[in-house]
């Protein structure tokens, strides 16, 4: 595992915040979760299982066809 | 409006790099056969992965909003192909990690890589700006 890259892109997406709290998005917990995993914070399952359910439901949504216009 | 774009283009680039919000980690963490998959990398991979989904269902519901570019249907539909992909090979490598099935596990890591190339590589070719 390459922390110094995935610091590189961590760092991209805290200057991205503000702008994705503007859109209605708040993506700081999962950040801040992200910076501590890659400090050496143990993962759960049921962390994992959270997050494969909501990116699931996020591309069933954005998967599916588009309404006619 | 110009504010949402920004925020829209912020968010595919923290994907991919950004819009691959989550995918720009996924590229980020280049693995070896020698290199194991562990719990840690996968929480890694689909927190990554999450800030790209996220982005992208954005886009879809401003696009149906009529909130983005006039082209956003079309790029959706380009895109899906590629993002249909996503969740089924994630789900296979959370299985293979949590068995610690090593060898499918970086089989399956190299092939979702190769998903997010696909979907940064389609969505600059339609002027979308992942940031990667």
């Amino acid at each position: 595992m390459n922390y110094e890259k995935i610091m590189a892109v961590l760092q991209k997406g805290l200057a991205a915040l503000p702008a994705l709290i503007a859109a209605g998005t708040d993506v700081m917990p999962l950040i801040k979760r992200m910076q501590a995993v890659a400090s050496g914070a143990a993962v759960t399952d049921a962390e994992l299982d959270a997050l494969e359910a909501s990116i699931k439901s996020d591309m069933d949504e954005f998967n599916s066809p588009l309404p006619p216009k | 409006m110009r504010k949402i774009i920004l925020a829209i283009t912020l968010s595919l680039s923290l994907a991919g790099g950004g819009c691959a919000p989550q995918l720009a980690v996924l590229s980020a963490v280049t693995k070896t056969i020698d290199n194991p998959v562990t719990k840690n990398d996968l929480f890694q991979i689909e927190a990554s992965l999450k800030l790209v989904t996220t982005g992208l269902k954005t886009y879809r519901r401003l696009c149906l909003q009529d909130a983005v570019d006039k082209n956003c249907r079309s790029n959706i539909e380009a895109i899906q192909p590629y993002s249909s992909q996503v969740y089924p090979l994630l789900a296979e490598l959370s299985s293979f990690v949590r068995t610690n099935d090593q060898v499918n596990a970086i089989v399956v890591y190299k092939r979702l890589v190769n998903i997010y190339t696909s979907i940064t590589t389609e969505a600059a070719a339609r002027g979308i700006s992942l940031g990667v």
